[in-house]
């Protein structure tokens, strides 16, 4: 395999943008039309996901540290779609014939040879890790919602009872299905760690035109079933004994309320300041809960903070400038979680208050949980799908 | 805003997809910042956009037609195998040109849709926010006279529990009445919405006596151009 020419015939074929994975797909989809199904109906944000993890392999290509850890999640991410090792070879196909359309003359029998080992590898690499997940946990699981609260606006919280059994560690996501919006997986926290009865927590927000959000706040309801995909996520995952600074905006609370039912569980005396950000006083939807843990934890601070309320007495700003005010935090870990915007609005602010970037944490994604590109938009909830 | 290089490494630089263009975040500057209005720059984005989307359907269409020359020029006067060959190869090619061009559109449609939804919920809230903030101004005026009556008419009896209770009871009356107000309103402009829908058989009936006769009015059936909010 000739490394360099895979790249450079992969830099020419990435010239025509979107054109590239559009032919890729209604090529895939002519040739095998039971797969049209397996994708949601708008697909942009699909194609743009697919040129970048292409993009992301072939510059790898040659540092199998870096890619193979990549491409076996993708392997495992998949399994929710319903993928199975028969569905390679027709997307091996559909890609070569894509090259083949847009390189035209630079299209040589030899560059098909390289094409062809590498997607076989990558094919190969990807089936064997989902075969590999495959012996202890399930392609998906099915979720019944218990309990439905509208508790604002625009907030639902859910509880759904999984089966089988889920295994994961607080500050992970899930990636969540209904059937209401077929095909289409977006992802959310759990807001409390692993319980015997199997039930867990989900803080949405309904964003204005959101697909899915806005049906799980608006249109399921108790008995229905929601299909969840595996666990994943590090950045938010609390590996390290060290205090803990927490900045949550919105339903970015979920994750580190699943941190702070972890350490009630496990009568932590560990420091945690977790300041929460709203908007206005009615927007704090779980205060109930979390002056609970706050009684029961005696390392536990909870400070409300909302940023367009005149009328609150409690503090008032954006919650990172908040809990830059309220201590240097020498030595605590901080994680963040909440709107794209209020991440990134949070970074800057951390950094021009002179904290180092090695210890302030937050979601970075990529479609995948494989390491992202750098600069990948901070997310939360925002919409994500399949490869 | 985060330039997203999604290609790592990589030397070429990403395409700006019009999915790119929808979902690009920019961080608000500070209050003391000029910048430019919120609405206005998605507004533009969703154009923008959706220009990328028609011109991608162009660039398709005439990437397929250069293919299908440059295929009609290689295979004349060639033998009659390679033209039916060249003429399924281009059948192919129009069915995937085909299908990427409907795809397009019904991505054009989804996301005129959400945008639309979204502003709609965005405006929703917006009056939501307002009947608040009114019914508020208006409890705090109530309350702010309750307690002054209060201390005019209490003479020596004065307390200033019952001065603060005077101001609370007040507050929510005057507070449930406007958001009451409020709702009236919201809730008749719907039933006489509805009542229109009762008329309408009547209406018709007595319109189509009058154009019989007449024939001018033309404006029978138009309830949409009054009750709806298409653009």
């Amino acid at each position: 395999m000739d490394i360099a020419r895979l790249k450079a015939s992969w830099e020419a074929a990435a010239e025509h943008g979107v054109q590239l994975p559009l032919f890729f797909y209604s090529t895939l989809f002519l040739d095998n039309p039971p797969l049209r199904e397996m994708f949601p109906p708008a697909m942009a944000g699909q194609r743009d996901k697919l040129v970048a993890a292409l993009g992301n392999v072939v510059s790898n290509i040659d540092q199998v540290d870096t890619v193979i850890p990549m491409v076996q999640q993708l392997g495992r991410d998949h399994r929710k779609f319903g993928v199975i090792a028969e569905h390679y070879p027709a997307v091996g196909n559909a890609l070569m014939a894509a090259l083949e359309y847009f390189l035209g003359d630079q299209w040589t029998p030899e560059l098909a040879a390289d094409w062809s080992e590498a997607y076989g590898l990558v094919a190969k690499v990807m089936v064997d890790a989902a075969n590999a997940a495959a012996e202890t946990t399930p392609p998906w699981w099915e979720a019944e919602i218990v309990a439905h609260e509208r508790r604002t606006l625009n907030i639902a919280v859910l509880t759904l009872r999984t089966n089988p059994r889920m295994d994961y560690l607080p500050g992970q996501s899930i990636a969540v299905q209904t059937v209401v919006r077929p095909q289409m997986w977006r992802y959310y926290s759990p807001a409390n760690s692993p319980r015997s009865d199997d039930t867990m927590e989900l803080h949405v927000r309904l964003v204005d035109g959101g697909a899915v959000s806005s049906a799980l706040v608006q249109a399921v309801g108790v008995g229905d079933v929601l299909r969840l995909g595996a666990p994943i996520g590090r950045d938010l995952v609390v590996d390290h004994p060290r205090d803990l600074l927490l900045i949550a905006g919105g339903t970015g609370l979920a994750p580190f309320k699943s941190l702070v039912d972890h350490a009630a569980n496990e009568q932590s005396r560990r420091r945690i300041r977790l300041f929460v950000g709203a908007r206005t006083r009615r927007d704090f939807y779980d205060m109930t809960a979390l002056q609970d843990y706050a009684r029961r934890l005696p390392g536990l601070r909870v400070v409300p903070v909302t940023s367009e309320d005149p009328e609150f007495s409690g503090e008032r700003g954006r919650v990172a400038d908040v809990a830059i005010q309220h201590g240097i935090w020498p030595n605590e870990e901080i994680y963040l979680c909440g709107s794209p915007e209020m991440v990134t609005n949070s970074l800057a602010a951390l950094r021009a208050a002179g904290v180092p970037d090695d210890r302030v944490h937050h979601e970075e994604f990529a479609g995948t949980s494989a390491p992202p590109p750098q600069q990948a938009p901070p997310r939360t909830w925002q919409e994500q799908a399949h490869v | 805003m985060q330039p997203s290089d999604q290609g790592g490494q990589s030397r070429w630089r990403a395409s700006l997809t019009p999915d790119r263009v929808r979902t690009t975040v920019f961080s608000r500057a500070s209050i003391a910042r000029r910048g430019y209005d919120m609405d206005e720059v998605h507004l533009f984005l969703q154009r923008v956009a959706e220009d990328i989307a028609a011109s991608e359907r162009e660039k398709g269409k005439l990437r397929a037609e250069i293919n299908r020359l440059r295929d009609w020029y290689r295979n004349r006067g060639h033998d009659v195998d390679a033209t039916r060959q060249a003429s399924q190869a281009h059948a192919k090619a129009q069915a995937v040109q085909m299908l990427s061009d409907a795809q397009l559109q019904v991505e054009a449609y989804v996301a005129q849709a959400q945008a639309y939804s979204r502003r709609v919920a965005v405006e929703a809230r917006q009056q939501a926010e307002l009947v608040l903030r009114d019914a508020q101004e208006r409890a705090d005026a109530a309350s702010e006279r309750a307690a002054k009556d209060y201390r005019y008419s209490s003479g020596g009896g004065y307390a200033a529990e019952l001065e603060e209770m005077e101001r609370r009871v007040a507050w929510l009356r005057a507070f449930c009445h406007a958001i009451q107000v409020q709702l009236h309103a919201a809730t008749d402009a719907f039933s006489r919405e509805v009542d229109k829908l009762a008329q309408f058989p009547d209406n018709v009936g007595a319109r189509r006596a009058d154009a019989a006769s007449t024939s001018t009015e033309l404006r029978v059936f138009a309830p949409e151009t009054r009750n709806g909010r298409h653009g």
